[in-house]
């Protein structure tokens, strides 16, 4: 009985783990040859402070990526600074929106983003800037910032084995109406 | 009505102690401000008017998105679906078809002499004996049928 319920856990756990693996770059090797990588970064700012620890008191701090050529979602969760490292194949990403905590209490808050990315090929490693999202005062405002240089040298040391410059390719919010 | 729906109002009216909603903005008449459902793929949207006659309106209407787990989704603004500009009078009537059977969230501004206020949008604020549930900034939303 333990052993096929040792044999269910196992298998529910890697099921659990498969549904994240598109997105989540912990080893670069991992990479398919059809993919890019893909980095940039998240940043949230609170009352003017960036917040870096997200977990089991504070909550997850979630980002939804979706495809412009599905309607699946991704969820990502975010962790100390915003950092990510993804591999995707080339096409159009839309980063639609987040859910956190919210700061006070055990509220949580959305909100809608809309960030579009592009991985124009494969074989690539590209850079997506940085998306601030600052909440003040009950209300939040987005941004995309240009780190390139910073966060270059980040990846670097991160993945030494990964040589040669990353293309730029940053986030474009859309137009406000 | 049946014995489980009495409990579930007894219940609902023992924990229930006060809630209010507070519309910011134009005020949606049809439809109306939360879940609605409209009969119609191609609905009569009406408000109530601004103090100045000389007032116009922008409508705009998104999609609802579903998003994380499906246990527990998390409801999201989607993609822009309808925008008009400048709209006189207070009722429009789409010019384009909704798909049946979706959600969709809307909102108004107000437009004069170049100047627009903010998209309008609602807070919603209910108190129980055992915690709270605030909503900020929430658009008003409807479903097709």
């Amino acid at each position: 009985m333990i052993k096929y319920s040792s044999v269910l856990v196992l298998t529910m756990f890697i099921i659990s783990c498969a549904s994240f693996s598109p997105i989540n770059l912990s080893d670069p090797k991992s990479v398919l040859p059809n993919e890019a990588i893909v980095f940039g970064r998240v940043e949230v700012v609170e009352g003017g402070k960036a917040i870096t620890t997200w977990g089991i008191w504070s909550g997850l701090f979630q980002i939804f990526i979706q495809a412009d050529n599905t309607s699946r979602t991704i969820d990502y969760a975010l962790s100390g600074d915003g950092t990510f490292y993804w591999h995707l194949m080339p096409g159009s990403y839309t980063i639609i929106g987040f859910d956190g905590p919210s700061g006070m209490g055990s509220g949580r808050r959305s909100g809608r983003i809309f960030a579009h990315f592009t991985i124009p090929r494969e074989n690539l490693t590209v850079y997506i800037g940085t998306l601030t999202i600052n909440f003040m005062r009950g209300v939040y405002s987005k941004q995309i910032k240009d780190d390139y240089d910073l966060a270059l040298e980040s990846f670097k040391i991160k993945f030494p084995g990964i040589k040669g410059e990353a293309d730029k390719s940053l986030m474009q919010l859309e137009k406000p109406l | 009505m049946s014995n489980k729906m009495q409990w579930f109002l007894i219940l609902i009216l023992l924990f229930w102690i006060a809630g209010c909603t507070t519309v910011h903005g134009v005020k949606p008449i049809y439809p109306k401000i939360h879940s609605s459902e409209v009969s119609s793929i191609q609905p009569v949207f009406k408000w109530k008017p601004a103090p100045d006659p000389d007032t116009s309106y922008d409508l705009i209407i998104y999609e609802r998105l579903n998003v994380g787990s499906q246990s527990q989704p998390i409801p999201m603004v989607g993609r822009v679906v309808y925008y008009r500009e400048g709209i006189k009078g207070t009722e429009h009537m789409l010019e384009e078809y909704l798909r049946p059977n979706s959600e969709y969230y809307w909102s108004l501004r107000t437009r004069r002499d170049g100047a627009m206020s903010a998209w309008s949008n609602y807070d919603f604020m209910a108190y129980f004996v055992i915690g709270h549930v605030i909503s900020r900034n929430v658009l008003f939303s409807f479903r097709t049928r």
